[in-house]
């Protein structure tokens, strides 16, 4: 592994969340892997992504790290003590999650200040008059005006209900922040002030933020690492510098090839409708990809590529375990276009 | 209006001073104002704004589905040749769905879970009396051959849950053309769509587009979108246009306060400056009951003074062909401003 293990906040190894299927009352029931084989090291302070299509399993990750939906198979270990050896209450003080949707993940029949003071009434078992104190402290920190405590979160915006979402989710003082699609369900000129209250945050508290999202623009100008996931699977691992200027994988590609920047000048590439994603209960053997990927030959189709490193970055492609080899045989390498 | 009056000789569809009021228990929420455009045969006007800013209800309005609790009036609203805002349902329905037809955000609820996707396509070409069952389904085939969907044929006997979500916006999308429409609205196409089916979705429409000759309405929030696939812009802010201009023109020279804030807030695909912090815009959308005085973003604008707050609107001025914003500053400190705000010097 690259890391150094002592700073290592967060270790997944091999992780599996598969659910099990049945396609009709006498099938053998199948199993849809949500989560294939993901290994993955956080490090201390930390501002990490995951990336993939719909679909792809980061959310079935996140509800995994938060201890919601078990593991199948692998071990996730937090400060390196094993995730299911945390009690319920104990984890709250090392993960919180920031949900997508501002308007349903806030209770509406409790002000902001009841809000924000549940986790840590639940998990230390104090009355609300004693934490009111933190509270505050709290919504300060988010930039909330303390004169909105008793209001409720129908009577706020958008960008405010996500301020009170991340104020909620640091008044346990966790040491990782999950954040799934944290901005996704707000305006640009609001998703501006939450992500540079987020950045701000997490270098104010030396934070850990694992960042869900499906906007690589927004990937590229917060995070240092990003995983791409796909179908289940980590596909590309790396530096977002890395990543971002030269993509390995034919999947990184793609995502990257399919941003749509602000500018009049760029055209919309020509690509062929490819079908989308495959069948996430059938996906194809050998690489998951193979069905999109214009690289793809016989092996692609027979082996699924080992996680390898090339220059830097973490890739799981044919192409990439052995460069020279496939050069010679195929001729192209894959890269942006 | 300074607006693009000679910009077409002869618009599809062209509309003044649109205005939508609903009536709520709070008292008239006035949800737009003065909205007035020309669509161009062929040609593809984006409207981008954020949540609240009018851009779908203005777009209802046309299309006659409102609610009942909004009212609208406009100086005129002429689609080829035929006022719309008054007409009766049984015109209306003569109208829509046949030469202006919609493509809505979710693709899953705007098609009938309970109806085949033949059926659906083939009803609105035999409503509208194009012709037969059978050419109905040739049509139908032809089409979804043409949005990129395999097997069509076979394809007509399945049910919208049976399809990806992609998939079935291509079947609304195909839909939409069943009559070869002169116009479509597009509110918000893509956003329920994964981005790598989101870039194939307006290769798509633009090719379609060419294709056909269509003229289309972009209803977006997303400058991303308005970039790549669209002609000019108008920049909606609570209820009013607040600029419009050829797209390339709007991102080069932003006037208007709001259009240069708005872009400059996009976190940039460009190697990132890690201390660098997006640019924000204060503050949040006006409350838009009762009547609207002066500039609705002055709250929010750093070059505002007491003079935004006087009169109804403020005017359009011109700025180049087909270009206008509504602000009262000089076009020099705009210039200046929007330097500032890219970082340069002055």
């Amino acid at each position: 592994m690259l890391d150094v293990t002592n700073d290592v906040v967060l270790s997944l190894r091999n992780v599996e969340v598969a659910f099990p299927l049945r396609k009709g009352f006498f099938a053998k029931p199948g199993l849809l892997r949500a989560v294939n084989d993901v290994s993955l090291d956080v490090r201390r302070g930390e501002f990490i992504s995951i990336v993939g299509e719909s679909g792809c399993g980061k959310s079935t990750l996140v509800k995994t790290l938060l201890g919601l939906q078990p593991a199948t198979a692998g071990t996730i270990s937090i400060n390196g003590k094993d995730l299911g050896d945390y009690s319920r209450k104990e984890l709250a003080h090392q993960v919180q999650p920031i949900f997508q949707d501002p308007y349903s993940s806030l209770n509406p029949r409790k002000s902001v200040a009841a809000n924000i003071a549940l986790p840590l009434i639940l998990s230390e078992g104090l009355k609300p008059s004693q934490v009111r104190d933190r509270v505050l402290e709290i919504m300060e920190m988010v930039s909330l005006p303390t004169r909105l405590e008793h209001t409720y979160p129908s009577q706020m915006s958008g960008g405010q209900r996500q301020r009170v979402a991340i104020a909620r989710a640091l008044i346990t003082r966790p040491k990782i922040l999950i954040c799934d699609e944290p901005t996704s369900a707000l305006d640009v000129s609001v998703q501006a002030q939450i992500l540079n209250l987020l950045r701000d945050l997490s270098r104010r508290l030396n934070l850990t933020s694992v960042f869900i999202s499906h906007d690589l623009s927004v990937v590229r100008h917060l995070t240092q690492r990003v995983a791409v996931m796909y179908l289940g699977r980590v596909v590309e691992l790396g530096e977002s510098e890395h990543i971002f200027r030269t993509p390995r994988h034919p999947y990184t590609q793609l995502l990257i090839r399919s941003i749509l920047p602000p500018d009049p000048e760029h055209r919309l590439p020509p690509v062929a409708w490819d079908g989308g994603g495959p069948d996430p209960t059938n996906p194809p053997s050998g690489c998951h990809f193979n069905t999109r990927c214009p690289y793809a030959t016989d092996i692609c189709r027979i082996e699924r590529p080992p996680m390898v490193e090339a220059e830097g970055v973490r890739v799981a492609c044919h192409a990439w375990s052995d460069p020279e080899a496939w050069r010679a045989a195929n001729g192209e390498i894959p890269q942006l276009s | 209006m300074a607006q693009d009056k000679d910009f077409c000789g002869d618009p599809i569809l062209s509309v003044r001073n649109l205005e939508v009021v609903l009536k709520t228990a709070v008292g008239e929420l006035q949800a737009t104002r003065g909205i007035s455009f020309d669509i161009c045969p062929g040609e593809t006007f984006a409207i981008v704004g954020e949540s609240g800013c009018g851009k779908s209800i203005s777009s209802m309005a046309l299309m006659g589905l409102l609610p009942r609790i909004a009212k609208a009036r406009a100086e005129h609203c002429v689609f080829d040749g035929h006022e719309i805002l008054n007409m009766s349902r049984r015109q209306l329905s003569g109208i829509r769905g046949n030469t202006l037809s919609m493509i809505f955000q979710d693709p899953m609820t705007s098609l009938n879970p309970v109806y085949t996707i033949g059926d659906q396509l083939t009803e609105v070409f035999l409503r509208h009396g194009k012709g037969n069952a059978k050419e109905a389904r040739d049509r139908a085939v032809f089409l979804l051959e043409r949005v990129g969907i395999k097997n069509a044929s076979e394809r007509l006997n399945a049910y919208p849950h049976q399809l990806s979500g992609g998939l079935r916006q291509r079947v609304v999308i195909a839909m939409a053309m069943m009559c070869s429409p002169k116009l479509i609205i597009a509110d918000e196409p893509t956003t329920a769509l994964d981005v790598t089916v989101q870039m194939r979705t307006l290769a798509l429409l633009s090719e379609l587009q060419k294709e056909f000759g269509l003229a289309i309405i972009l209803i977006t929030h997303d400058l991303g979108v308005v970039a790549s696939l669209s002609d000019r812009v108008a920049v909606m802010y609570a209820g009013q246009i607040v600029e419009t201009a050829p797209t390339r023109q709007l991102f080069a020279d932003p006037m208007h306060p709001y259009t240069q804030g708005l872009i400059q807030c996009i976190p940039s695909y460009a190697p990132p400056n890690a201390d660098a912090e997006l640019h924000t815009i204060p503050g949040m959308v006006p409350a838009l009951i009762g009547r609207q005085k002066g500039c609705a973003f002055r709250n929010r604008c750093a070059l505002a003074d007491g003079d935004c707050a006087k009169g109804d609107e403020i005017l359009m001025r011109e700025f180049g062909a087909g270009h206008g914003y509504r602000c009262l500053r000089s076009e020099d400190a705009l210039c200046e401003n929007w330097r500032s705000l890219q970082g340069e010097p002055a």
